[in-house]
């Protein structure tokens, strides 16, 4: 364990801080963070990176960070001090919170890819449970550490406190497992310097120090520090540690030549190829003791002899000095002064750190009052400026403006920059945006989540959280795990297990759908709020429906038994299409492909969510109806149309024997099922295109599949839905219109002109009206032209056509405003058996198994004045709501 | 838990693969995935779809419908498909054809061959594997349909898979003695001699499959699938258009070239009705192919330069390294170029076109095939060491851009092919690069070209080499150079100089071609599958009678 990323592995953190002077926001998000992110099961809730202030700016490029300040926090820091001579801040620390103990890691290696994957570095770390007596320096070290530092917000300090108090507790906690004499201590430079406390520390822990050693990147350039240690400790023997130059090979003294220093050491090879950045400091005693000083502390007077700079080293009292393994150099050693580079930037400019804060609130804070009343604060993000405006400058040297909702809306998952002119005077820093920080670093942005799925850009996380939304949409209640019922809206209150206010301004919520519809009052009306993120995202999972072929495939291959479960759905709900029996998605067996299977379920779940929701009893409201409709087409057809099928569907391979039936149910049941709906004429008629290419699809894969195509069905279930008769011109205008938008994906794996074709088809083929007319025609007046062929299926209601009707009417017509409406016989009032609703479904005519025996043909308002053969013996019954004169019954 | 006993030095950790470090490889191959759907750049024979068919339909066969364990299953199909698969491989070998997999196990010229996996345990490689054939024997061309879940290593044939497998069988039934076919059939018989082999070869032979089998794989290859038959069809017309002019053997870039400007260089244009949705994407495919050379040219021409650099201790303060590049351009004669306002060259670039629609077109029209696709791609391709150490590198690459960019507003003017332009974003698509000019039209070339270093080099690669390492999450980063305290540096140490090369994404173009000179369609020459050289394949096709035959069938 040797990197600070072996060491985040085994420690698995709950909490993590990380300290640089150095920062590449590449490196850590490319490695840390998601280590960090998903540690094999446990979650780091909360990130922090502290930086030297200068490095912030330019290693924060926002075009290539993603998770800068909404992910992970970001301190910005810098020493107090004259502002001619500024110290840097230079610790690279680690606090890791852990249930086991927490450890804390000293380095010296930035959170760069040249610190921790290049040059040579050394790393130490204690942990709370062996070492627990650091850990008080460690709580003294963050308790003291603000105020050696020029700025930091509330939220800044309120982490550096948390992390002291935690540190303190741990020394508490763990104290009784401390045993014998210190050997480990914390070096800071916040009061006192490094290399007095070194050679305190040598004074009394060791015996005659005899050798001193040190490795160093960078030395004064008379080597005066280390010259004054060695003097300070009384050591007869003094080793500087020399590196070769990267490509030439050659050993360099950072130093001018000294012939007082008459040892020259290397570490061992081949690390001591490496370009070196080890800080190393080594004070070994006659006995063969040393003490070993190593993390940020330099061999320069600035880092060692003063108190200007933060720095942070751990002093180890060992019984054997390691350096006696390191190689004596005697080649040729080119001695080249390596002065410590000058931090950039500009020391005396404006100093200031922003948060966004709940709210929607964005502050600014300076180290300094600005000297005049009002700044020009400008919101950037991707190099753009989503907002500028003037702001006062309160007496706490705060300046604080809400951001109007139209620029949160604007915000996407990058980072998130403040611009801030004081006069001729500006500078930028990054802002902390601290509603998205409280939440774990997995729980992501809805509306990033929504842009990263329509960019086709998305991963599991994504595809978790926009399933979770349309499930809160859908049901009222978070998605919960097998067992146990979801949390309903009202009880979602704890951040970390639900995130529902996920923007600053609570535009980004998780809303059920009546909050939804409430938030759409005074906006639009019942059209509902347009283009919000609710919409967006339920949008965007239909898109995943579209993508998401597991459940299904998974389902058409044969006898998995490792992939028998139960959906962890709470919802438990049937397919309302009647297709599965409501049997849940199956699940992997864990540790196979975990994520995507979570995924699926997830998704799964929200799709069966929606057909519970689109089968509740009652009218849907228009905007529901608006949303729901199209996804409801768009899971049927995905799950209908599943790959294994594709080229039967589309026609490039020819059924066969054999050919697996169980997505048939997701295209014959999704137009009854809409025919169920009680959705506003109004609200049909915008979505019939799509209604209409939808009955094409479901014809053609049938078609194709070798099956009966179902085309009276269709039509009949067309017009009903339709509310009246769709020419073929207008389908095939629907059709191509579909197409060309490309609403859904299942429907473009067609071609056009197929589905016209299909299309005219099922336009073809007989209307209801037609239907009744043969089965009246067979029964009545059997010589007649155009009587035709009655189905095996009719053929029964033609036998009791002809049986004599008693008391009764020859048979009844029921004009009603959904064919479903009808349960039972108008003449007896028997209830119809579920054998006689499924021909009703199909055909709207219906035989009654009650004492009548009488026929039923149920018409709507699309035929409602259709004259039936024999009607005047009818029984006659307009159940309709609401009648037009047109619909109205003669 | 994690216990340190004192400080030590840090190790370095694993880096990741840091191939096509601008990331713009997948984008291209999806590309040649939407021309030419389902296939790979390492198949090329017919007869190993026929014989894998086989095997498989020759397990199922023999069960008879009998019920057998998932677990027998997989043995007997595993057995039976290393014993075919070792066949071909051992036949090949013996007859010295090229271009399979598993070759170095008969190196030594074995006189007797156990075939089965085991006997082999040095050497993995197959035909089924998804560098070789599986893909497009199972998903592509939907020869074999894959067990999962508790069926995963058993295939089924699909019945296009069945009627290659009876083609098979109908051949081996006709050229093997009764013994030797029954031997064959066998999953449990696994010895083999060389005279056995020899007796096989017929059957076995990659170079010459038989008709019935050709008829079968020919009509799932360029039937089946409508976006691949749009591809091939386009590559047979383009090569018909050549035959035209000048009757014989054309190289694949001519062909391919041909396919993308619509046009020969002898000024024939190719007959695209019916095809124009596929040419278009084909034409940005090879626009998008010179940029991805001209940008990875560039982006070694970065590393080198910060190598140098650190190496001699000089500033690698980013505008100082890209300004370093930019020397070496001027030093040799183009600082007046360097200085010049870069529409000047674009409005060279269109009155060289002229009335053309497009500069590939006026390329493939002008005598010296000027600003020729294929030749520019040749240059970038083949550049020396000694050619690194001059300018070449760097004008050959922003001579490179602005043509992409001036074609790809060309481009914009064609529906079929504007769709394309803007894919990849994020990673200069055509249509970022496009815009990028058009951004610094008032401005020099030089800060035309700093633009694309600072945008398209260091922080795409940056980008990329993040998000690679974000998606994989193991650890190891994929960075070639990093940008740190505002210097570049290389992310590796010593005196390695292993610079990145210009790479060129897989081409299928080519495995097109010799699938169909396998089907005796075309004719193939200068074919030598086990070395095409590091950058390019030189191989000549031309169009036989059979081939002209598929240019007469109905779309």
């Amino acid at each position: 364990m040797t990197t600070l990323y072996d060491i985040v592995d085994a420690v698995r953190p709950t909490r993590a801080f990380f300290s640089t002077y150095t920062y590449s926001a590449a490196w850590f998000e490319a490695t840390l963070f998601p280590l960090l992110r998903n540690q094999r099961g446990v979650e780091c809730e909360q990130i922090t990176v502290m930086l030297e202030r200068r490095q912030a700016r330019h290693s924060l490029d926002s075009a290539i960070s993603r998770f800068a300040g909404t992910r992970y926090r970001v301190i910005a820091a810098s020493p107090k001090g004259e502002s001619s001579s500024p110290g840097i801040f230079h610790p690279k620390v680690a606090y890791l919170e852990s249930d086991e103990g927490d450890v804390f890691v000293v380095s010296s290696a930035n959170l760069t890819i040249r610190g921790q994957g290049v040059a040579l570095e050394v790393v130490d770390a204690v942990c709370a449970a062996q070492e627990p007596q650091v850990f008080s320096q460690v709580a003294e070290f963050f308790e003291t550490l603000p105020s050696r530092l020029n700025l930091l917000t509330p939220e800044d300090r309120t982490v550096l406190a948390r992390i002291a108090e935690r540190a303190r507790a741990q020394a508490g906690k763990y104290a009784d497992q401390h045993e014998g004499p210190d050997s480990t201590w914390l070096v800071t430079t916040l009061t006192k310097s490094a290399g007095s406390q070194l050679s305190d520390l040598a004074r009394h822990r060791l015996n005659q120090p005899a050798q001193l050693t040190v490795l160093s990147p960078f030395f004064d350039k008379d080597g005066t520090a280390v010259s004054s240690l060695a003097k300070k400790l009384g050591t007869r023997r003094l080793q500087l540690g020399v590196s070769r130059r990267p490509g030439r090979g050659e050993w360099v003294a950072p130093f001018a030549d000294n012939p007082s220093w008459d040892t020259k050491v290397t570490p061992p090879a081949p690390e001591n190829e490496r370009p070196l950045h080890a800080k190393w400091f080594d004070i070994e005693d006659a006995s063969g003791r040393s003490l070993v000083m190593t993390g940020s502390v330099n061999a320069t007077h600035q880092s060692l002899w003063m108190t200007k700079n933060v720095e942070v080293s751990l002093v180890r009292l060992v019984p054997k000095s390691t350096v006696s393994t390191w190689q004596k150099v005697t080649d040729r050693i080119r001695f080249e002064p390596s002065a410590y580079p000058r931090a950039e930037g500009d020391f005396e400019g404006l100093q200031f750190a922003a948060s966004l804060t709940a709210g929607a609130v964005l502050e600014v804070y300076f180290a300094v009052a600005p000297g005049i009343g009002s700044v020009t604060v400008a919101l950037t993000q991707n190099d753009s400026v989503l907002f500028r405006t003037d702001c006062h400058v309160r007496r706490d040297n705060v300046a604080a403006v809400k951001l109007p909702t139209a620029v949160t809306e604007k915000f996407s998952d990058s980072p998130l920059w403040a611009q801030v002119a004081v006069g001729s005077a500006s500078d930028s820093t990054l802002v902390n945006r601290e509603e998205s920080l409280k939440m774990r670093p997995s729980s992501k942005n809805l509306s990033g989540a929504v842009d990263r799925v329509n960019a086709g850009d998305d991963d599991d996380d994504d595809a978790l959280l926009i399933a979770e939304a349309a499930h809160i949409l859908l049901t009222g209640r978070a998605r919960a795990p097998k067992g146990r019922r979801g949390k309903t809206s009202s009880e979602k209150q704890n951040p970390t297990t639900l995130q529902r206010n996920d923007r600053e301004d609570g535009s980004d919520e998780f809303l059920t759908e009546d909050e939804w519809l409430a938030k759409s009052q005074g906006s639009a009306g019942d059209a509902g709020p347009t283009d919000s993120i609710t919409e967006r995202a339920l949008e965007a999972f239909g898109r995943l429906l579209e993508k998401e072929d597991k459940v299904i495939e998974s389902r058409l291959g044969e006898g998995d038994d490792e992939t028998k479960g139960d959906d962890v759905d709470d919802v438990n709900v049937e397919d309302p299409d009647d297709i599965s029996g409501g049997r849940a998605p199956k699940k992997r067996a864990p540790g196979r492909n975990e994520s995507r299977t979570k995924r699926a379920n997830t998704i799964e779940s929200a799709r069966l969510a929606l057909d519970k929701r689109l089968g509740r009893p009652g009218p849907i409201p228009d905007a529901i109806a608006r949303m729901l409709l199209p996804l409801k087409i768009v899971g049927n057809l995905s799950r209908g149309i599943p790959k294994s099928l594709r080229n039967i569907d589309t026609g490039v391979e020819l059924s066969h024997e054999g050919l697996t039936r169980e997505p048939l149910a997701f295209l014959t049941g999704l137009l009854s099922t809409l025919a169920k709906l009680q959705v506003s004429p109004g609200v049909m008629e915008e979505q019939l295109p799509l209604v209409v290419t939808a009955a094409a699809t479901v014809s053609l894969c049938l078609s194709r599949r070798g099956l009966a195509s179902r085309d009276t069905e269709l039509r009949a279930q067309l017009d009903t839905i339709a509310g009246r008769g769709v020419t073929p011109e207008q389908g095939e205008a629907y059709v191509r219109a579909t197409w060309g938008k490309g609403t859904s994906k299942r429907i473009c794996l067609f071609k056009p002109d197929d589905l016209v074709l299909q299309l005219w088809t099922i336009l073809g083929a007989d209307s209801v009206t037609s239907i009744m007319d043969k089965v009246l025609t067979a029964a009545y007046s059997p010589g007649a032209g155009g009587a035709g062929d009655v189905t095996e299926e009719l053929a029964p209601v033609v036998e009791a056509l002809l049986r004599p009707p008693g008391k009764k009417k020859l048979y009844s017509v029921i004009v009603e405003d959904r064919v479903t409406n009808v349960m039972g016989c108008p003449q007896c009032g028997a209830a119809f058996t579920p054998e006689e609703k499924s021909r009703l479904r199909k055909t709207q005519i219906a035989l009654c198994t009650g004492t009548c025996h009488r026929p039923v043909f149920v018409l709507t308002s699309a035929t409602a004045l259709h004259q039936f053969l024999r009607q005047t013996d009818a029984m006659t019954s307009d159940r309709r709501t609401t009648k037009s004169d047109a619909g109205a019954v003669a | 838990m994690m216990c340190f006993k004192g400080p030590v030095f840090t190790t370095l950790p694993s880096k990741g693969a840091v191939g096509d470090a601008l990331g713009i490889n997948a984008s291209t191959e999806r590309m040649y995935g939407g021309v030419f759907p389902g296939m790979n750049n390492t198949v090329s024979h017919v007869r190993v779809y026929s014989a894998l068919c086989w095997a498989v339909n020759t397990v199922w066969v023999a069960l008879d419908g009998r019920a057998i364990s998932a677990t027998e299953l997989r043995r007997t199909m595993s057995r039976m498909l290393w014993k075919m698969q070792l066949l071909l491989s051992w036949s090949a070998t013996v007859a010295g054809e090229s271009g399979f997999p598993g070759k170095s196990r008969f190196d030594d010229a074995p006189g007797t061959v156990t075939l089965t996996r085991e006997a082999f345990p040095e050497v993995a490689t197959s035909f089924l594997e998804d560098v070789w054939y599986r893909p497009s024997l199972v998903g592509g061309f939907r020869f074999l349909d894959a067990g999962d879940g508790r069926d995963t290593g058993t295939y089924r044939c699909t019945p296009a898979g069945e009627r290659l497998a009876q083609a098979y069988e109908d051949v081996a039934l006709q050229r093997l003695s009764p013994t030797l076919f029954t031997w064959l059939k066998s999953s449990e018989d696994v010895a083999c001699t060389l005279k056995r082999l020899e007796k096989l070869r017929p059957v076995l032979s990659l170079t010459k499959p038989d008709g019935a089998e050709i008829a079968a794989f020919v009509k799932q290859f360029y039937d089946a699938e409508p976006r691949r038959h749009a591809g091939v069809l386009l590559a047979l017309r383009s090569l018909e258009a050549l035959d035209i002019d000048q009757p014989g053997s054309h190289s694949i870039d001519r062909i391919r070239h041909t396919m993308a400007a619509g046009m020969t260089p002898f000024g024939r244009l190719v007959d695209v009705e019916g095809v124009s949705k596929i040419q278009g994407q084909w034409t940005v495919l090879q626009l998008r192919a010179l940029q991805r050379l001209a940008l990875d040219t560039m982006f070694s021409l970065m590393e080198r330069e910060i190598f140098r650099r650190e190496c001699n201790g000089r500033s690698r303060n980013q505008e100082e390294v890209v300004g370093g590049i930019l020397e070496a351009l001027k030093k040799e004669g183009g600082a007046q170029f360097l200085s010049m306002p870069l529409s000047g060259p674009l409005e060279h670039l269109k009155k060289f076109q002229g009335k053309h629609p497009t500069l590939q077109q006026a390329s493939m029209s002008d005598k010296k095939h000027r600003y020729y696709i294929g030749d520019l791609k040749a240059r970038l391709r083949s550049l020396s060491t000694a050619d690194w150490a001059t300018a070449q590198p760097l004008s050959l690459a922003v001579q490179t851009l602005l043509i992409c960019s001036a074609e790809a507003q060309n481009l914009a003017k064609n529906p079929s092919a504007a769709k394309h332009l803007g894919s990849d974003p994020g990673r200069c698509s055509l249509k970022e690069l496009a815009s990028a000019v058009q951004g610094h039209l008032s401005g020099t070339v030089a800060e035309f070209l700093t633009d694309v270093f600072y945008k398209f080099v260091i922080g795409q690669h940056l980008r990329v080499a993040k998000a690679r390492s974000y998606a994989v999450s193991d650890g190891a980063d994929r960075f070639v150079f990093a940008l740190e305290d505002a210097e570049l540096s290389r992310n590796s140490v010593g005196i390695s100089a292993d610079f990145a090369r210009p790479g060129d994404t897989a081409d299928t173009l080519y495995n097109v071609l010799l699938l169909l000179a396998n089907s005796r369609k075309l004719e193939a020459a200068g074919l030598d599958l086990t070395d095409r050289g590091p950058n390019r394949v030189r191989a000549l096709f031309r169009l036989k009678r059979s081939g002209h035959q598929m240019l007469k069938k109905p779309n």
